[in-house]
């Protein structure tokens, strides 16, 4: 069975993204030379990046136009992307996933392969950690409040326990945690 | 000069919640530390309330929890409430102009004064009177609570990243 590994860069207060759709200036506080790094090792880790159809959308329309490693990386990668409304998945190596996302990406993690990653999709992941489809946060904690912005955890009654891996601070500020879902 | 420092525990999504997180024994110890370290506290009505809890003895306490009621007991503590009519023992109850009377206090003192909780922490913040911001977060999402930053922030500047324990992390940051 493949994991599911979520990876967000978000600020102190919890956002992942600003007021405005991919308002990411509060990236530019943590990124450098070590989290270019770490995002290249991480690729290699990646068998499949899964996306709701939002942070698919976007990702799309920004990495088609971009050049470098990263975005060869991004654009060469195996896509996913869960959706019930997305008509068609255009980028690059992209499978549109319909129906029901639950089962959709049950089927996905047990498929052999390295391991299925998650970035920005917040909708998707509220309701896959509710359904214990998570099994793994890394996150990079951005030197910044937003205050007005979009949770990468969404209002939840219950807690949910997790188990510190690892934590590492790189030279910006920034500080990259590793999480495993559950207790 | 002392020096004031807003630490609390925290969630994973941004939360104070002083009922969920029972510190284990090595955070514990820290926490007991601390409170011998420091210079005092200056607390809100709200989290001065629930810290009177280590004014009286418990029963139930260990050697551990005896140690941190030593310790905060022997602190001063200075109470900023408009509604509270008096204190326990070992506080000062902060009347009239915040700013001057915080201004005093660190003038007078010497290193480290707490401050809790983040209504106070967000009125000091932003007469720019807090010099560290310490979090101490834990590994749990609880998707709901008060939130740790309250209020606008001025840029800030990890300062340390510690280990406390198994699984909590302290980041301690610095206005930039």
């Amino acid at each position: 069975m493949r994991r599911l590994v979520v990876w967000n860069m978000m600020t102190l207060d919890g956002m992942f993204e600003g007021a405005k759709p991919w308002d990411l200036d509060f990236h530019t506080r943590a990124w450098g030379e070590e989290l270019e790094a770490f995002s290249l090792e991480q690729g290699k880790e990646i068998g499949t990046l899964l996306f709701g159809r939002r942070t698919y959308e976007g990702m799309a329309a920004y990495w088609t136009k971009e050049t470098g490693p990263i975005a060869d990386m991004m654009n060469g990668i195996a896509k996913a992307v869960a959706s019930r409304t997305l008509a068609k998945a255009d980028w690059n190596n992209t499978r549109l996933l319909k129906g029901d996302a639950f089962d959709a990406v049950r089927k996905l993690k047990a498929e052999t392969g390295k391991d299925v990653f998650v970035f920005g999709s917040a909708d998707l992941l509220s309701s896959l950690l509710a359904a214990e489809l998570v099994d793994e946060y890394r996150l990079c904690l951005v030197p910044g409040v937003l205050r007005k912005g979009n949770p990468l955890f969404k209002p939840a009654d219950k807690p949910i326990a997790m188990t510190l891996q690892s934590s590492r601070p790189l030279k910006t500020g920034g500080v990259i945690l590793t999480y495993r879902v559950g207790a | 000069m002392a020096k004031l420092v807003f630490g609390m525990n925290q969630s994973l999504d941004g939360y104070v919640d002083h009922m969920a997180f029972s510190p284990g024994p090595t955070l514990f110890r820290h926490f007991i530390e601390e409170a011998e370290r420091q210079a005092g506290s200056i607390y809100g009505r709200k989290i001065y309330e629930i810290m009177r809890y280590w004014d009286d003895d418990h029963p139930d306490w260990g050697p551990e929890g005896a140690a941190f009621a030593a310790a905060w007991r022997k602190q001063p503590k200075w109470v900023v409430s408009r509604t509270l009519k008096s204190v326990g023992p070992n506080a000062t109850l902060v009347e009239g102009d915040l700013e001057g009377a915080i201004r005093k206090l660190k003038a007078e003192r010497d290193g480290e004064i707490e401050v809790a909780g983040p209504d106070l922490a967000h009125s000091l913040t932003e007469l720019g009177l807090v010099d560290e911001y310490r979090i101490y977060l834990h590994p749990v999402v609880l998707g709901h609570g008060r939130p740790y930053f309250d209020g606008p922030r001025p840029p800030l500047r990890l300062k340390s990243h510690d280990r406390i324990g198994e699984d909590v992390v302290r980041l301690t940051y610095v206005p930039a």
